[in-house]
């Protein structure tokens, strides 16, 4: 056949089953230049027995001082105004302004020797979330896209991966994956998803709308019926059913009683927090809650206390709820930075970029719990014990949840690239 | 100057470029070539493949079909009712082409033609503190490059030959873009106007192409001198002059031993003392005993503290001066680019130093170019001898115009590319230069073929397939070019709608001023000048740190009042530090741009407009009149009804009281939506009018728009958020809102059909059928006046509205 045109039925009909499984996105033309990947939406890979299923991200933007939250240097000059606390588990100590975290000790595995390379904001966040050096050339994609390429979406009615935050640019997103890896962006976790409930109008109006752009538009379809245009009349399928779905719930923190609501933090982390839960409960892969103003170059020991205050009120009570709902086996929470925070304070009584020693932590996902992992010297300055570079991290992650560490996948630019980048994990902070 | 409303309609006409019949024939050659001669050639190189592959081209289109495509195509937007009006009024035989170069040199195609090159060059108003101005710079001057139809070798050249401050050549944005990162601006540069991957390159011989690392680093090697990094000032050395003299002054009196060493802390005093022999001819030179001498040290290091404390406000000051000029230059520098540590070809050692050669093409002798490499370079790239980079538009433009490349991607040409159609792709290479890549003639004559004026292709295209063109590819819109046909339909004159205009103007003028104002010192008033901010300074960094304290303490004892309060407090302060530097630093200047200066020194004026009364303003110069503010619509004024006769005094009451609660309520919905107007209408302007890219979560970015952190990263997949903005979302409020321009029309026309005529004619660029002029009235029946938004919202939701026919 001399034409350029396929138009079997078989793909026709495998076209439309890829595309009712897929909830954020199809290829609505196969021409353009990020579609060229010989991937498929997803490589369906079987769970390793025991590996956490879901990842929580909470990402401190900014770099976050770790001498004032979880590397503290009790005596030292370079310790400033904050004081160390015990934890429920003997010899943890964290900052005293990390209070309900210290009431979890025994969940929290601690890293206190991470070191990285970059020191700059952006090139440092690239890093930690992508284990690649950020390029003008590529997106590389972060770990919750990982995740999904690897493991598939579970729930077909909400999307794989979910990102929280006010940010107007997200590293680590579906990077050169197809467009579904990108995560669905919620700006405000109080306003759920956007654009999702009848505006103006009734069921019924809204129904009688919808079949009157049926009518109007019944010539053009039977002119074009084709690939990309069908996409676009499954999507809006999709989007009706997605809005009638009980699913759409998971969205909305209202179905949280007021108390629960308050426990988290009146706070868009906080109830970021709360939103991440209920999305993994409801069977979302990835959800990022991104969290900003670490940059403490002026006056640390006045705004530590804030930012840590919000961060301990909201993870704290994530942590709650996840262990009394049996989630933590499954769910790997991570709690990381960019970079950590200059231990000698600065003419401001601030504090500037550190990229050579600095904290991290992981819960639940077969990690340890109750345990330091590395150390820095007296001042906190330098790493002098297992430090972990930031693709040994990921590998960490990556490794808690299953991911093989040494599959190769080819950007449709064809370089190769893995997850965390050839990281090794850290095996000794698995229980 | 008030203008007859006559004038407003030609204007308007103008704008749009329409006033077909009164024409006379237009040019019918560019630069020498036969636009119908070109078209023509290009018609029978098409037929001839379509034929030799048995595939019949595809129907003609109507004028409705190519009004709409050429609207979209060109300008980036719908056409308005308007302007369809006047296509399908006319009788002008021409009119199809006359309609393409209208079109080609109207602000729509500037605004369309920005959005192609922010994509490709992934211009990015977001790179982070310090470089906001100069992305300002570049975006206008990409724009203006546009509007002036620079030649595409010249813009070209320009780019990768950019070098200067950011008032003087906008063009210095390619390299800002990528300061810190001169390998990957290479990458992209031969990507982009070259058609070669090289990226892989970078770290190891290409695995799939010819090219080896070191042809990676002997191109590299051109660009790598383009310095975009911190500005450092020159002035800077007046400082440390300065400050080397204030040291040794210091220093001088402290020890009072002439040519005694400066010593900064005891530590380094070890280094006199700790050899004995050298120890003793130190005691030897100055005439002191160890004691002696151990007290000179300790004043020296004395002087030095004293010194540092005394200076400290002076460095505070200089870094907080500059702090606005990090980004403003671009400067070619010698710099000698080195092969990478882990170098592993036997063609050279690592880290061996790299010269600049040519990867192909014709050699550069680097021993006889006038001083510069990168013009040198840029003068290679551009060439119409080389290779590639003729070819490289040809086909991007090519399927700009045909939504499909005649080798696809646009930017991989190797050796093994399979092109559909090579004798089409030599003739259009050959037309390029005949042209002198000057890129309207191009696309205006592959507009007039007869291949662009043909059906879309109504069939699936498969990846590696060949397309031969029997029309042009049936696309889904851009984001952009959805959003801007709203905004074109709810806007009056929105391809001339600039709000940002003169902010970015006088951000790029403020910073020009402050460059002035620091660096056209000399030595004495600059010492000055830093001195006075420095000792401005004293009197508020000590107070920064007392309340520093204070917050500690209010903490500790948990006031929360005391401490918010005191928070405050620093926040006045550090408010205060600012003006100080404005103040002395920069003599005040950056507070005083006149915008309206700007806009003329940029050859512009201003133009205001009102829709009520259909008269219009305009600084004089009609063809650059920039709209930079929306005209305020008036409140419509409630018509009062006279009460019929003979009514009895109780009925008139009642009457009365009928009538005074219709017009609350009348009057409370015009208010609200004129505040539906204010919050959605008018922060509407075109998509290149908007920040580059919009914010996540903005209807641009859900509906595929580039984050422009790489090469055309637009997406144009259906997403469920994209259905939910369009079944949910505020856009159909925008266009029915009675003060916007369309919600204005259909609200003001007289019969319904005519309303149902003209929403089908603004939304879809045609009548509606019979049978759907039926439904639409028997919705009207059904549902009264409410049934024009339902018919509104319909429209906006099928996929004729956003697919390109």
């Amino acid at each position: 056949m001399k034409s350029a045109f396929k138009s079997d039925e078989w793909s026709r009909r495998r076209f439309m089953e890829g595309t009712a499984k897929s909830f954020l996105g199809v290829g609505a033309l196969g021409l353009t230049n990020r579609s060229q990947g010989a991937l498929g939406p997803d490589l369906g890979l079987p769970e390793r027995a025991g590996a956490a299923k879901h990842i929580i991200y909470l990402y401190m933007a900014g770099g976050m001082t770790h001498l004032d939250t979880f590397d503290t240097k009790p005596g030292h000059e370079n310790q400033g105004q904050t004081k160390t606390i015990n934890t429920n588990v003997d010899d943890l100590k964290i900052s005293e302004y990390l209070p309900a975290l210290a009431k979890h000790g025994e969940k929290l595995t601690i890293i206190n020797s991470l070191t990285s390379t970059a020191g700059a904001h952006d090139q440092g966040n690239y890093l930690m979330h992508t284990s690649y050096d950020q390029r003008a050339t590529i997106r590389h994609p972060g770990i919750g896209a990982w995740a999904l390429k690897y493991k598939g979406r579970m729930n077909p009615n909400l999307p794989g991966s979910v990102f929280v935050g006010g940010n107007s640019r997200i590293n680590g997103g579906g990077g050169f994956f197809e467009p579904e890896f990108e995560p669905l962006a919620i700006n405000d976790p109080q306003s759920g998803l956007k654009n999702s409930k009848l505006r103006g109008v009734n069921q019924e109006t809204f129904d009688h709308r919808l079949e009157l752009a049926g009518k109007f538009d019944t010539e053009f379809h039977e002119t074009y019926d084709v690939k990309q245009v069908r996409a676009y009349t499954q999507m809006y399928d999709d989007a009706v059913r997605i809005m009638q779905s009980k699913d759409l719930q998971a969205f909305d923190l209202k179905q949280e009683d007021e108390m629960t609501r308050e426990r988290y933090g009146d706070n868009s982390f906080g109830q970021g927090c709360l939103l991440a839960r209920r999305l993994i409960e409801h069977d979302v892969r990835a959800v990022e809650v991104s969290y900003g103003g670490w940059d403490m170059h002026n006056n640390v020991f006045v705004e530590a206390p804030e930012k840590c205050g919000v961060l301990d009120q909201g993870m704290g009570a994530l942590l709650d709820d996840l262990e009394r709902r049996g989630k933590l086996e499954d769910t790997v929470v991570v709690l990381t930075t960019e970079f950590g925070r200059t231990p000698r304070i600065n003419q401001n009584a601030g504090r500037d970029h550190f990229p050579k020693a600095f904290s991290s932590v992981l819960v639940g996902g077969g990690f340890k719990g109750g345990v330091k992992y590395g150390k820095t010297d007296e001042g906190g300055e330098n790493v002098i014990e297992n430090a972990v570079k930031i693709p040994d991290f990921n590998a960490t992650i990556a490794y808690a949840m299953g991911l093989p560490l040494d599959q190769i996948l080819y950007s449709p630019s064809k370089r190769p690239f893995t997850v965390a980048h050839k990281g090794e994990p850290v095996l000794d902070l698995f229980s | 100057m008030k203008l007859p409303i006559l004038f407003t309609v030609l204007f308007s006409l103008f704008v749009s470029g329409l006033p077909l019949s009164a024409k006379d024939n237009i040019d019918q050659s560019v630069h020498g070539v036969s636009i119908k001669d070109a078209s023509a050639k290009i018609d029978d190189l098409v037929a001839g493949k379509l034929k030799e592959n048995g595939i019949k081209p595809n129907e003609a289109i109507t004028d409705e079909t190519f009004i709409r495509r050429a609207y979209l195509d060109i300008a980036g937007r719908i056409p308005t009712i308007e302007e369809a009006e006047n296509f399908q009024g006319s009788t002008y035989a021409r009119k199809r082409q006359q309609l393409i170069r209208d079109l080609l040199e109207s602000n729509g195609a500037v605004s369309h033609g920005y959005n192609f090159w922010a994509d490709i060059l992934r211009v990015n108003s977001a790179l982070g503190t310090g470089a906001a101005q100069a992305e300002a710079a570049y975006q206008l001057w990409i724009k203006e490059a546009i509007k002036e139809n620079k030649p595409y070798d010249e813009f070209v050249f320009d780019l990768v030959a950019a070098r200067g401050k950011l008032w003087e050549n906008g063009a210095v944005g390619y390299y800002i873009r990528d300061r810190g990162m001169p390998l990957d601006n290479m990458s992209n540069t031969v990507r982009v106007f070259l058609g070669t991957r090289l990226e892989c390159a970078q770290c190891h011989n290409h695995p799939f192409d010819v090219w080896t690392q070191m042809d990676y680093f002997h191109m590299a090697a051109f660009s790598y001198g383009m310095d975009a990094r911190r500005y450092d000032s020159e002035n800077r050395k007046f400082l440390s002059k300065y400050q080397r003299d204030e040291r040794t002054d210091y220093h001088q009196k402290a020890v009072n031993t002439k040519g005694f060493p400066m010593v900064t802390n005891m530590a380094t005093l070890e280094r006199y003392t700790s050899d004995p022999k050298k120890y003793q001819k130190y005691l030897d030179r100055y005439k002191m005993n160890d004691k002696q001498f151990r007290a000179a040290a300790k004043r020296s290091v004395e002087a030095f503290e004293s010194y540092n404390h005394d200076t400290r406000q002076m460095r505070n000051a200089v870094n907080d001066l500059y702090n606005p000029l990090r980004y403003v230059q671009t400067s070619e520098t010698e710099k000698t680019l080195k092969l990478p540590h882990d170098y592993q070809y036997d063609d050279a050692k690592p880290n061996d130093p790299v010269k600049p050669a040519t990867m192909f093409g014709a050699e550069i002798d680097m021993e006889n170019i006038d001083d510069s490499t990168i013009d040198a370079y840029a003068e290679w790239m551009t060439s119409s001898e080389n290779p590639t980079f003729t070819k490289i538009i040809a086909n991007r433009l090519w399927k700009r115009a045909f939504g499909h490349g005649i080798f696809e991607p646009v930017d991989d040409l190797t050796d093994q590319t399979p092109v559909t159609n090579p004798e089409l792709l030599t003739y259009l290479e050959e037309l390029m230069r005949n042209l002198d890549y000057d890129m309207r003639a191009y696309l205006e004559i592959l507009y007039n073929t007869q291949t662009y004026q043909r059906g879309a292709n109504s069939e699936e295209l498969v990846m590696g397939m060949p397309y031969y063109f029997q029309g042009p590819v049936l696309r889904r819109m851009t984001a952009e070019q959805i959003w801007d046909s709203i905004v074109a339909l709810a806007l009056p004159e929105a391809d001339d709608y600039r709000p940002k205009l003169k902010g970015q103007l006088s951000s790029v003028e403020k910073v020009k001023r402050i460059y002035h104002s620091l660096e056209d010192r000399d030595e004495d008033s600059y010492i000055k000048m830093v001195k006075a901010v420095a000792h401005a300074y004293e009197s508020v960094k000590p107070k920064e740190e007392k309340i520093r304290e204070k917050m500690y303490a209010a903490r500790e004892a948990e006031d929360e009042d005391r401490y918010r309060s005191l928070n405050k407090e620093l926040g006045e302060l550090r408010k205060e530090t600012r003006r100080i530097v404005s103040d002395i630093g920069y003599e005040n200047v950056g507070e005083k741009v006149e915008e309206g200066e700007l806009l003329l020194a940029m050859g512009m004026s201003e133009m205001a407009l009102t829709m009520q009364d259909g008269e219009m303003m305009s600084g004089g110069n009609v063809e650059n009149a920039v709209l930079t503010k929306l005209p305020k619509p008036e409140m419509p004024k409630y018509e009062k009804e006279t009460a019929p006769e003979g009514l009895d005094r109780a009925k008139l009451k009642d009457w009365n009281r009928k009538q005074s609660s219709l017009e609350k309520a009348w009057v409370g919905q015009k208010k609200r939506d004129y505040q539906v107007y204010t919050s959605l209408v008018s922060q509407m302007a075109r998509a290149s009018e908007l920040e580059s890219p919009a914010r996540r979560g903005h209807f641009l970015r859900e509906f595929g728009q580039s984050d422009r952190e790489v090469i055309e990263n637009a997406a144009h997949h259906a997403s469920v958020p994209q259905a939910l903005n369009l079944l949910n979302g505020t856009i159909v409020e925008a266009l029915t809102n009675e003060f916007a321009v369309f919600g204005n029309r259909i609200h003001k026309a007289g019969d319904p059909k005519e309303k149902i005529n003209m929403i089908f004619q603004a939304m879809l660029t045609r009548e509606p059928t019979e049978k759907e002029m039926a439904i639409a009235l028997s919705e009207l029946e059904a549902n009264g006046d409410s049934a024009y938004e339902g018919i509104v919202w319909a429209l906006l939701n099928t996929r004729q509205f956003i697919f390109v026919q």
